[in-house]
């Protein structure tokens, strides 16, 4: 019998145990654990997918092919060559720049062809992807960008479920979800969203914390979600010449959800100015720095002159810098420790955990300066997270993945994936707001998904072929969690199949 | 908003069912409760997409109407293809006979001419806006429908439809949720051994007996017809079982007609019929229970004015909205009616807001459930102290 502490490392750490994972964990779990965040890169570079700049460009390309192909339609870009009269002409464009009616097809439901998942229509789409973009109508265009969407849901998945670091692809999750954009705002999201996960927060997961926050509000899919791309300091050249104002969106997103959390410290006024301070944080476009097109940039005439005051402190700055010394001080914030500590605790350990184990997170968080590396090594060697409770529900995502890992399945491909994920109720990058997924137990138990979540294993369980008989891949997959009651319910079960399903759907695997 | 309010002259008055418009919200009327709060049911209906209020309920007697809409208007009553006359020269789109049938027995009134508290035109910030009861994008991350039920005296229990629960029903009161089956769905039998593993796991148990209990109530998915009629149907027999859940959230999309809209049939035409069919169905469903039920629905905007260049409308700021149900006070239309002559308009492009959608939500929430004044003003619609309450909703 393998130690129960194996366990607890890949199913309460990692996203669940692979077939014969638990066994070759071996006896120190913690140092399989800690290996896992000093030797691993997790940046998905082999995989080859497109940069969010890459996926702006092909935005703008696909603006412009449709615009070819319709007889009344104003171009995008200005003709001007002067940067005022181009910034004019941006904020008469914005909304369409955005693409949310791209977005809105068929039926008129927002992303209703994300989730209509067809695979022949992707497959279609792959066949022809290697044509270039010149050659492409705009619906072949529009198709390549949904397909940008499937791919990333489909890497980090596929990812995911084979990656023997699962650890590590959890802490992903984590914070790719503290940093959560909603992919289905509109056309450019869908392009970038995905590729935020790759290129703000997975090279910083084991980084400092503000290198990823800094990395992740100048993301330009964190930019045109929270409308920041847009904001204008009022006495900003822009601010004087046009009806556009400060949009306070980002930054009290900022100081509410990614650093001093709710009830944080922080006053209305606070939000103003550091709102202020980032104005001019915005993304190179057809009209504005066309040079830098789907790169973050700092442009001046955006941005409001003059000094800042944020929590009792002016900042002085003028420029770009202005914005990064007040998030560098927000992130080495006490608040800030406290408020990620208590969410890591309760994303690990469970909905409520030990007010010792938050305190030791937050103690690892200050005295290393914001070390995510040591904070998540806080985490391994805390012994509030090997007490042998099983208390946190998976969400509907972990369920999933956990179910392909334990049977090793990594052949469906990203629309059946996302078909999966949608009947289950969490498509990556398709939560609406920009708080996250729901993070207690009271959302992903509910009826529906109970349902869904039955229909599904039973529907898995119908792929499995040569795989050890259910009561031996029960031992194997939970080992010692698993209950007697568990154990004998899975034994009477009726076929295979059926004690597959029971399998997955027992608390021990429900739960972890 | 700022609700400025500008009348036509010439329709004033023939409109407005409380006189001078908005009336201040009265005292607690819980007096007007004949049965226990508990069975009083509501059902918020959100269609998404901006539906053009403008063809759903149509200022027929409009010559700039006609006008502006030359190829997707419908025709006045009692022309091949015309509304369903419901008063003073407005009328019901053609493809909604149910609708009129509520209108006209007096159990519907309509909100002409308004809007939640949103200007701008993004669906994504509209629709956010319209749910989270706030007067801006992101203002709540929960709903005004979510929040109601923590105040309401009743405490009732609500009913999500889809696997993922629309905003205006998300929030820190649970809710029972159903969604139609998108895989093939287990054995009884598989789903009863599952149960019984859970035992000694009261959470996981309670929600795969829901979802077993919704199941048996709504019996053969095959009953329930399809499209939007299978939500409404699945609903009110949810709803209308021995302590069903007394609140519910329906979505329905398909709105976003900037081309080909067509007129008195085609896209629209489709979309509305479907709303009506599953209206009735809804209604059918609730059997009793409609003399205690009432029905909100809303959209995140309206269209222009004027039809566009693709035989549709983009999107414009006042739209229409409904409240129906057994004891709603109907055959009214309340609030204000703006006028749709071209000084008439918002910004020359399309129907003024002039009606706070809140102000409808209030007024339904305190004369149904009997939510209080002070929640009403700061949980349910925060910050709202300046939007009155309706009266005279009910009878």
């Amino acid at each position: 019998m393998v130690d129960l502490d194996a366990y607890i490392a890949a199913h309460k750490f990692g996203l669940g145990a692979r077939y014969d994972e638990v066994a070759n964990i071996g006896a120190d779990p913690q140092a399989w654990l800690q290996a896992q965040l000093t030797s691993v890169s997790s940046t998905l570079e082999e995989y080859n997918l497109p940069s969010s700049q890459e996926g702006i460009a092909l935005f703008y390309h696909f603006l412009e092919t449709r615009r070819a192909e319709r007889a009344n339609e104003q171009p995008i870009a200005s003709a001007s060559v002067n940067p005022k009269q181009r910034i004019d002409k941006f904020f008469q464009e914005y909304e369409r720049m955005l693409g949310e009616e791209e977005l809105i097809e068929d039926n008129g439901v927002r992303g209703s062809s994300l989730q209509t998942a067809s695979n022949v229509y992707l497959k279609k789409h792959i066949d022809n992807i290697s044509r270039p973009a010149s050659d492409k109508t705009s619906q072949e265009l529009r198709r390549d960008m949904l397909a940008m969407f499937y791919s990333e849901v489909g890497v980090r998945t596929v990812h995911a479920i084979l990656t023997p670091a699962s650890f590590r692809e959890s802490l992903v999750r984590f914070w790719s979800d503290h940093f959560s954009v909603y992919s289905q705002k509109s056309l450019l999201m869908t392009v970038t969203a995905g590729a935020m996960e790759r290129e703000a927060i997975r090279p910083h997961v084991t980084g400092k914390f503000v290198d990823m926050l800094i990395a992740a509000e100048t993301h330009p899919a964190m930019l045109i979600y929270l409308d920041n791309w847009i904001s204008i300091g009022p006495n900003s050249y822009v601010g004087q010449n046009f009806g556009f104002g400060l949009n306070e969106n980002l930054a009290r997103e900022i100081m509410e959800l990614h650093t001093l959390g709710v009830n944080g410290g922080y006053s209305q006024d606070d939000i103003v100015g550091f709102a202020k301070a980032i104005t001019g944080w915005t993304i190179g476009n057809p009209n504005v720095q066309p040079e830098q097109l789907g790169n973050f940039i700092f442009e001046p005439l955006f941005h409001e002159p003059g000094s800042v005051n944020v929590l009792n402190k002016e900042y002085l700055g003028t420029g770009q810098d202005q914005g990064v010394e007040v998030l560098t001080d927000l992130a080495n914030h006490p608040n800030t420790a406290a408020f990620i500590s208590g969410k890591l605790a309760r994303h690990f350990h469970s909905d409520n955990p030990p007010q010792s184990l938050i305190d030791r997170l937050e103690l690892a968080f200050t005295s290393s300066d914001g070390d995510l590396g040591v904070v998540s090594a806080t985490l391994v060697t805390s012994p509030e997270m090997w007490d042998g409770t099983f208390a946190k529900l998976r969400n509907s995502e972990e369920f999933v993945i956990a179910t392909l890992r334990a049977f090793g399945v990594d052949t469906l491909t990203p629309g059946q994936l996302i078909f999966v994920f949608d009947a289950v109720g969490q498509v990556p990058f398709g939560h609406h707001a920009p708080d996250g997924w729901p993070k207690e137990e009271s959302s992903w138990a509910s009826s529906s998904i109970s349902s869904a979540k039955i229909n599904y294993s039973d529907l898995l369980s119908g792929f499995i072929a040569g795989q050890p008989e259910p009561p031996a891949m029960a031992t194997n997959i939970l080992g010692s969690m698993l209950s007697a009651s568990s154990t004998s319910g899975i034994s009477s079960a009726s076929s295979v199949e059926q004690g597959y399903t029971l399998m997955m759907m027992s608390p021990e695997f429900q739960r972890r | 908003m700022s609700c400025s309010y500008r009348f036509d002259p010439t329709r004033r008055g023939l409109l407005l069912g409380a006189a001078g418009g908005l009336a201040l919200a009265g005292t607690n009327s819980r007096a007007a409760f004949s049965t226990t709060p508990s069975e009083k049911k509501l059902i918020a209906v959100i269609l998404h997409g901006g539906m053009d209020g403008l063809n759903v309920v149509v200022p027929a007697y409009s010559d700039d109407y006609y006008a502006a809409r030359a190829t997707i208007a419908i025709p006045p009553a009692g022309e091949p293809n015309g509304v369903i006359n419901l008063t003073d020269g407005f009328g019901m789109h053609p493809s909604m006979p149910g609708f009129a049938h509520f209108y006209l027995k007096g159990q519907m009134v309509i909100m002409h001419a308004t809007s939640a508290p949103y200007d701008q035109r993004s669906h994504f910030d509209g629709q956010d806006v319209l749910e989270n009861g706030t007067d801006q994008p992101l203002g709540e991350n929960t709903g005004w429908l979510n929040r109601a039920l923590g105040v309401a005296p009743a405490l009732p229990s609500a009913l999500g439809i889809g696997s993922t629960v629309t905003l205006v029903l998300k929030g820190q009161n649970n809710i029972a949720t159903w969604a139609e089956p998108k895989l093939t769905e287990a054995s009884a039998d598989t789903i009863a051994k599952t149960l019984a593993l859970y035992g000694s796991d009261p959470v996981l148990q309670a929600a795969l007996q829901g979802s077993i209990d919704i199941g048996n109530v709504i019996g053969d998915l095959n009953n329930l017809g399809t499209g939007f009629e299978f939500d409404a149907r699945a609903a009110g027999k949810i709803m209308s079982a021995d302590g069903g859940p007394g609140a519910c959230a329906l979505t329905y999309g398909g709105w976003d007609t900037h081309a080909n809209q067509g007129g008195s049939s085609g896209q629209l035409a489709n979309n509305l019929a479907n709303l009506d069919r599953a209206m009735v169905a809804l209604r059918e469903e609730l059997g009793d229970k409609w003399k205690d039920t009432v029905v909100v629905i809303a959209t995140e905007f309206g269209r222009t004015f004027a039809e566009n260049g693709t035989g549709g409308t983009d999107h414009g700021i006042g739209g229409v909205s409904f409240l129906l149900g057994g004891g709603v006070k109907g055959r009214r239309f309340i609030g204000d009616w703006p006028g749709i002559a071209t000084n008439q308009l918002n910004l020359g492009r399309e129907l003024y807001p002039a009606n706070d959608l809140r102000a409808l939500l209030k007024g339904m929430f305190r004369d149904h459930w009997g939510i209080s004044k002070s929640d009403l003003d700061n949980i349910v619609f925060p910050n709202s102290a300046d939007v009155p309450a309706m009266t005279n909703l009910f009878r």
